[in-house]
């Protein structure tokens, strides 16, 4: 196992070396140099001896790669500039909202499982029965329902029809309502039909069979062999998901004005505010590949089939 | 219940999904109105007889506008879809068969565009390219080739370990030629199920970008960028935004469904919803 987990940490290196500068270049390449564009941004004339000037200052004559080097130095120390619209620390900002979307995250991701799980095994114990089929293209429509839409129907039933809840209800907990069912939407639909095969592949086994023909119930066979190879299957497919859900984010955060991460970074394009965007890559990024990292780890230590193999 | 075969879900989705693609083509010819003709003295008309799905804010008519969006969003995303999965296959198929190096380092590329969030990382290329439904492109293109370079790596390593491909190997028969002959033609039914089945996807990515404001420029008529228009005024003139959703939304499931069919038509062996996750 800790051998494992060393490997798994070494061939992070690479990777997050590689997501770092690819955002670094990506944003070094935009058309104005930070320095044009701070002037720009405030309005001021300025001669090209003082931008020389700013330019030393910021390092920004230094080759291609000492840069990197050093905004890679400052990245660790949680530097990575300030912002050129409001001039505050990036970092600081983007971790004042962080906690907002990752509360939407685990809102979503909790109602989805709670929904999932019984819809999908429901789903598999009565295939073929009316129940079934109804999840079925019930998820099937959750699944073609691009979540920009999905966000606009659910404010125009629930808000704008039924006048339950208010269009833009701010960051508190009735806010959180519409964007949760918003994402959860989505990842259900995904999560039914994954569920839902798993069990049915589990239940064709022979194991599943010869238990059956012992004389065990459908429901203790379930509970005591089927449900925990369903739960190693989730944890999998919130890994998977993961990804989509903190990209979805900057969506549906923008259509509900949720204050989090996704909303500050489409406000930042908006404004050519480079910083901002390169702190949400950079960051969101590193984020997911740990969480990812977390799952495989998770995965390793809670199925003992992969504890053999090693 | 009768059972449908195979064959004829497939012909029927086909049908479907090469109408909507020919829709998107000849869309110039079959719009009712210019739909990019405004005109203010009509414009937020609920849907009448003249307009079947209204007025947008300038008075153009939504159902020409969502016609028009179709030659946009669907044929953006066909050139997507193709592009990426070629280029991922090439890659994929040559990383196997090269091994060593080449191999390394794609994989490892591949592992780096992997590592970006979803969507996160072609908002970013998509803000610094500007917008564009080309750059759109571009951005998706770059998050997504892994997958399909991953899979075809994966399906040509096992190929590479064929019998028939090892004789063909001993007759001296190499690189393009091998590749072209012997690998291609087997892996190419699943490349092709796995691009049907992504179209939907990206389709809805795409237009995600463009409803960001970060692919199609106005005044090109495109579903993703007419939904966010149409936003504002939700409360007073919701068909600007269920026209374009439903289109987004039906172009999604029939291209979904055309993917599954070809999946099922593809692999005769696996019964619906016992597919191994």
């Amino acid at each position: 196992m800790l051998k494992y987990v060393r490997n798994r940490l070494i061939l992070l290196i690479p990777v997050l070396l590689g997501i770092t500068f690819l955002s670094f270049a990506l944003l070094s390449f935009t058309a104005a140099d930070a320095v044009d564009m701070k002037y720009d941004q405030a309005g001021i004339e300025v001669s090209e001896q003082v931008k020389t000037a700013a330019r030393a200052k910021l390092g920004l004559d230094q080759p291609f790669l000492v840069q990197y080097a050093n905004w890679l130095g400052k990245l660790v120390r949680g530097d990575m500039g300030t912002s050129y619209i409001s001039g505050k620390n990036v970092f600081a900002t983007f971790c004042s909202k962080l906690p907002n979307t990752i509360l939407l995250a685990v809102s979503a991701m909790t109602v989805t499982l709670l929904v999932s799980l019984p819809l999908g095994i429901y789903s598999a114990l009565h295939k073929d029965k009316l129940g079934d089929r109804l999840i079925l293209v019930g998820s099937f429509l959750g699944n073609s329902l691009p979540n920009f839409f999905a966000a606009l129907l659910l404010i125009l039933i629930v808000s704008v029809k039924l006048q339950w809840l208010p269009i833009t209800a701010g960051t508190g907990w009735q806010g959180l309502i519409l964007p949760t069912l918003t994402l959860s939407l989505a990842m259900s639909s995904r999560y039914i039909r994954q569920i839902r095969s798993v069990v049915l592949t589990e239940m064709g086994k022979s194991y599943v069979l010869s238990a059956h023909m012992r004389g065990i119930s459908k429901r203790t066979i379930f509970y005591k062999s089927l449900l925990h190879i369903v739960l190693l299957n989730v944890i999998t497919l919130m890994a998977l998901s993961l990804g989509s859900l903190l990209g979805g984010t900057a969506i549906v955060e923008t259509i509900f004005m949720w204050d989090g991460v996704g909303k500050m970074a489409v406000d930042a394009i908006n404004m050519r505010d480079y910083p901002i965007i390169q702190v949400y890559v950079v960051w969101l990024s590193i984020i997911y590949i740990c969480m990812n990292l977390a799952a495989d780890l998770l995965y390793h230590l809670v199925d003992p089939r992969i504890k053999e193999v090693n | 219940m009768r059972k449908i075969s195979v064959t004829t879900k497939l012909k029927f989705y086909s049908a479907l999904a090469i109408g909507v693609i020919l829709i998107s083509c000849f869309a110039k010819w079959l719009v009712p109105f210019d739909p990019n003709a405004q005109n203010l003295s009509i414009a937020l008309m609920v849907p009448n007889g003249t307009h079947w799905l209204g007025t947008d804010m300038y008075g153009r008519d939504m159902l020409s506008r969502i016609i028009m969006g179709a030659q946009t969003s669907v044929l953006a995303t066909l050139f997507l879809v193709c592009l990426v999965s070629v280029l991922g296959t090439l890659l994929g198929v040559f990383s196997a068969y090269k091994g060593g190096a080449w191999d390394t380092v794609c994989m490892r590329m591949a592992d780096v565009c992997v590592a970006f969030p979803g969507l996160v990382f072609a908002i970013a290329l998509a803000s610094v390219l500007g917008g564009g439904i080309l750059n759109a492109v571009l951005a998706l293109t770059i998050i997504s080739w892994p997958k399909y370079a991953r899979l075809a790596r994966g399906q040509a390593l096992v190929q590479l370990e064929q019998d028939f491909v090892k004789a063909a190997r001993l007759d001296g028969t190499t690189g393009f030629k091998l590749l072209w002959r012997f690998i291609f033609p087997n892996i190419l039914d699943t490349m092709l199920v796995t691009a049907l089945l992504d179209f939907g996807t990206l389709l809805m990515e795409l237009a995600g970008l463009s409803f960001l404001g970060l692919g199609a420029m106005p005044p090109t008529a495109e579903w993703g960028a007419m939904l966010s228009k149409g936003r504002s005024m939700i409360q007073t003139s919701p068909w600007t935004v269920l026209g374009p959703g439903l289109a987004i939304f039906l172009a999604v499931a029939i291209f979904n469904l055309w993917g599954e069919a070809m999946r099922d038509y593809f692999d005769p062996n696996l019964k619906r919803g016992s597919r191994n996750a």
